[in-house]
């Protein structure tokens, strides 16, 4: 069964699993376009704007790997 | 599996800088390096490493859902009471994942050992997606390699369908910390995926995301942050001061929040609790089970529950002598100990493979190589090809 995947507001829905994937798992060499990186999108988001400065704060994340200096990527 | 060296493409730092790939060579040392490229049979590929990837996976999933189910599991991994309904919450919605690295040692000969699962923050990421695979068409193209050399490499594609399953409506946002190099070019990467598969994106640094009075998070802009994929592990995030905040807001996060489980080191003597003696497994204890002397009479690793690139890691030989060590901020969450499994010394080089899942299914491979037994935040990248 396929399920419909949701992600973001809300949750819920369906998830094709490991053990399903690992199932499904196959053999797929590339051959398609790879992509240039170099050009990040610095776009700003869409969508309504909900929150007033002032009742938002910050720095709540990132602390530990700022004070640290440690690596995020393994 | 043999590592074959090769000259170098005279361009490649220009191809680099046009593809946007600038982590390359940080702080002046080799991090790409394409002076040589291992080649594997297809075989190789199948058996050894693919098969063994979507079986360790299908495990791993058997396993979250057993330790979520019992507190005893969740306490030996030194997951934060706060966080366990939080994470269970994740796990029964389904929440989806989008990738993750299975790391094993392979020669060529025998089964490929499971060394850990980066299941959370996994990196080498655009090398192994992209920039290996323009490796590979350049050296088809001008004859270096046959036409008929392949990769095992379908790992951008998977990514772009895989985004594509879970675009909609709405903005993804991408955070990571701001000043590393080379967690803002994966994120570049995984940004560029991300809008091949519909999503607008939208980055922020972690330290810049908001928390209103709601309880929801915001951007820089006060505008909500509905969908976020982080390059942070989620053993720093449940313990920050928004860590609390998560379960209440209305974001959903990729990875998701269930991946802490799987990326803790804890899940190897967990994994080999569920399936002793399997063959793509090594034995594995918790450092205060009395098994784990056993392993002591024929060597082992000594790994911290939680950590990255090697650090804090040390491999003992059979007399109990320190192979190799890394030093790093790891291990007061506590241990665990695995049997020793070497990599393969290829000209003096340590060879470690990283076999990419995407979705669940396995997608495609990165070898990194280094001169010490352990491989760090410095081992370099090699490209690998099929032949034969």
């Amino acid at each position: 069964m396929l399920a419909v995947l949701v992600f973001g507001t809300g949750g819920g829905g369906g998830f094709l699993g490991g053990i399903l994937g690992g199932l499904l798992a196959g053999k797929m060499l590339s051959s398609a376009t790879k992509p240039n990186v170099a050009t990040a999108n610095t776009a700003p988001a869409s969508g309504p704007r909900t929150a007033q400065a002032d009742t938002v704060t910050r720095s709540g994340f990132g602390n530990t790997g700022s004070s640290g200096g440690w690596s995020s990527g393994g | 599996m043999r590592r074959i060296k090769i000259a170098e493409r005279p361009n490649w730092r220009e191809r680099a800088a046009e593809l946007g790939f600038t982590f390359h060579s940080p702080n002046g040392d080799t991090y790409w390096d394409e002076s040589a490229y291992y080649a594997f049979t297809i075989d190789e590929i199948e058996t050894h490493i693919e098969a063994p990837t979507a079986e360790i996976e299908a495990l791993s999933t058997v396993l979250v859902d057993r330790i979520l189910r019992d507190e005893t599991y969740l306490i030996r991994l030194q997951i934060p009471e706060a966080s366990w309904d939080y994470l269970r919450d994740s796990w029964r919605r389904n929440l989806p994942s989008l990738y993750g690295r299975l790391d094993f040692s392979f020669s060529g000969h025998g089964p490929a050992k499971l060394l850990e699962y980066n299941a959370d923050t996994p990196t080498s990421l655009y090398e192994a997606a992209a920039f290996q695979w323009f490796w590979l068409e350049d050296r088809v193209a001008s004859g270096a390699l046959p036409a008929s050399a392949d990769q095992y490499n379908s790992i951008h594609e998977a990514l772009v369908a895989r985004f594509r399953e879970l675009s909609g409506q709405g903005t993804l946002h991408l955070s990571c910390v701001g000043h590393s190099e080379e967690d803002r070019g994966t994120i570049s990467y995984i940004d560029e995926c991300a809008r091949q598969g519909g999503f607008d994106t939208q980055f922020i640094a972690m330290s810049d995301i908001g928390l209103g009075a709601d309880g929801q998070f915001y951007d820089l802009e006060n505008r909500p942050i509905n969908r976020l994929f982080k390059l942070y592990p989620w053993e720093w995030m449940l313990r920050e001061p928004f860590g609390d905040a998560l379960a209440k807001s209305m974001v959903g996060v990729l990875e998701p929040a269930w991946k802490a489980v799987l990326s803790n080191k804890g899940i190897l003597p967990l994994l080999w609790e569920l399936a002793p003696n399997h063959p793509n497994l090594l034995p594995a204890y918790f450092d205060d089970d009395p098994r784990a002397a056993d392993l002591s009479r024929s060597g082992y690793a000594r790994k911290p529950l939680y950590s990255r690139e090697g650090a804090n890691i040390e491999l003992h030989d059979l007399t109990g002598s320190v192979i190799d060590a890394d030093s790093g901020p790891y291990g007061t969450e506590g241990f665990i100990v695995q049997g020793l499994a070497p990599l393969p010394v290829f000209d003096g080089n340590h060879a470690v493979l990283g076999s990419w899942i995407v979705a669940g299914r396995a997608v495609g491979l990165g070898v990194r190589e280094d001169r010490s037994p352990i491989t760090k935040n410095t081992s370099r990248f090699v490209p690998h090809v099929i032949i034969g």
